[in-house]
């Protein structure tokens, strides 16, 4: 635990200083939000029909701009060799990893997602939905994006190959995540965001479970 | 205790890497891998470290296939991240592979003065340095050096040379690739060129 407890804080602090890609990912999804309705135009009710797709969208694209940096990094400059001889396998260290990607990336979201939603007409009575939804929703984006990071390790075109590896594997949080939102504009059925919002508990929940495993299979059978 | 590598070869994309290499590192003793560039001085420092896989043959610690925990590399990446300082770098390194942070050990490197400066501002031979001052601190008896007086000017060489045979001569035994032969107190010598492994 103690050496968890080390790698974990040496890994925010990275991810948190002023070259963290946080940094990024809150530029990349505000810009996303704020010229969506520039170009769209200021149609309240084209707006609402298409934001909780909107936004989920964005996230999935925020995700993918910072994963490339996931492992690649580290593999690059040697710090992966020392990893691996350390005291914590590389399941471990994804799972540290994956952690700090969404605590970076994610949960800076969180907080400016309300201000942005004025943006694209949701309902102000809706923003702790939303939020909820991004909550539970996006550690499945982290944990599930570092497999395509770690099948990617070596190779030179991985910006390029994450992307098209994980998209697919992001499309039923996509589903569940902005269907939960819809639900409540369109429909007004609490009863059925309820019901996404397990199904994204459940995706978040095995996504955290299992992907470190395969993350850290890939990672050493990937690896030289 | 010893490193024992029995006829070990590699191929990788169908190139043979190492061909058909066997040693023994015993305890307090020094092998030094020579060979001109690309004849698999890295590839065999990182085959013994479990890095690359091996196509043939077998190696051992202490009659164990696995003892990643047992060993320091020192390879030519580095691993010093520009945004900390090296008194940061060998705290979390120390911490995370070896004993505990050693109080002085960046004094004993000659980066004492430099210990709260980030990394990004180093030059390549005290960024070096400061991987010798993780050296100092894991507290393992194997270590695996590629190339590493690389970077450094002479009187960080003689200083290298000097916790080497330091480390030998307190028990531990010490796998170091270099183009040069810069040590000339190996016990073993590999010459990957002629694939001659002397005594």
């Amino acid at each position: 635990m103690f050496h968890f407890k080390l790698l974990l804080l040496r890994e925010l602090k990275s991810s948190l200083s002023l070259k963290g890609s946080y940094i990024l990912s809150l530029a990349f999804f505000s810009i996303t939000i704020i010229v969506l309705p520039i170009g769209i135009g200021p149609d309240k009710n084209i707006l609402s029909l298409i934001s909780p797709g909107l936004i989920w969208v964005s996230l999935i694209l925020t995700s993918l701009l910072s994963l490339n940096s996931l492992f690649h990094e580290d593999y690059i400059d040697g710090t992966l060799d020392l990893y691996k001889t350390g005291p914590l396998s590389f399941s471990e260290i994804a799972f540290v990893k994956s952690l700090v990607h969404w605590i970076s990336n994610f949960l800076p979201l969180l907080f400016i997602t309300p201000v942005l939603s004025l943006l694209i007409a949701l309902p102000n009575n809706l923003l702790i939905y939303i939020s909820l939804s991004i909550l539970i929703g996006t550690p499945s984006l982290s944990f599930i994006g570092s497999l395509g990071s770690a099948l990617t390790l070596s190779l030179r075109q991985h910006n390029l190959l994450i992307p098209l590896i994980i998209f697919p594997l992001f499309i039923p949080t996509l589903i569940f995540g902005s269907g939960s939102i819809s639900s409540l504009i369109f429909s007004g059925f609490e009863e059925v965001f309820i019901r996404q919002i397990y199904l994204l508990t459940g995706i978040s929940g095995i996504s955290l479970v299992i992907c470190p495993f395969i993350c850290g299979y890939i990672l050493d059978s990937n690896y030289d | 205790m010893s490193l024992k590598v029995s006829s070990v070869s590699c191929y990788r994309s169908g190139y043979k890497i190492i061909d058909n290499i066997s040693f023994e590192l015993k305890t307090g003793k020094l092998a030094l891998i020579s060979g001109s560039n690309g004849s698999g001085k890295t590839s065999l420092l990182r085959m013994v470290a479990g890095f690359i896989p091996l196509s043939f043959g077998d190696i051992s610690f202490n009659s164990k296939k696995e003892y990643r925990d047992e060993f320091f590399i020192l390879g030519h990446n580095l691993a010093i991240k520009d945004d900390i300082s090296p008194e940061e770098d060998i705290k979390f390194w120390s911490s995370y592979l070896g004993a505990g942070y050693i109080n002085g050990v960046l004094d004993r490197v000659g980066l004492g003065k430099l210990k709260k400066t980030p990394c990004k501002y180093l030059s390549q031979g005290q960024k070096q340095r400061l991987v010798i001052a993780r050296l100092l601190s894991s507290n393992k008896s194997l270590w695996l050096l590629d190339e590493p007086s690389s970077s450094l000017d002479r009187d960080a060489s003689i200083f290298l040379k000097e916790i080497i045979n330091e480390h030998k001569n307190s028990g531990g035994s010490i796998l170091v690739s270099s183009h040069i032969d810069f040590l000339d107190n190996a016990d073993i010598k590999i010459n990957l060129d002629n694939k001659n492994v002397s005594f």
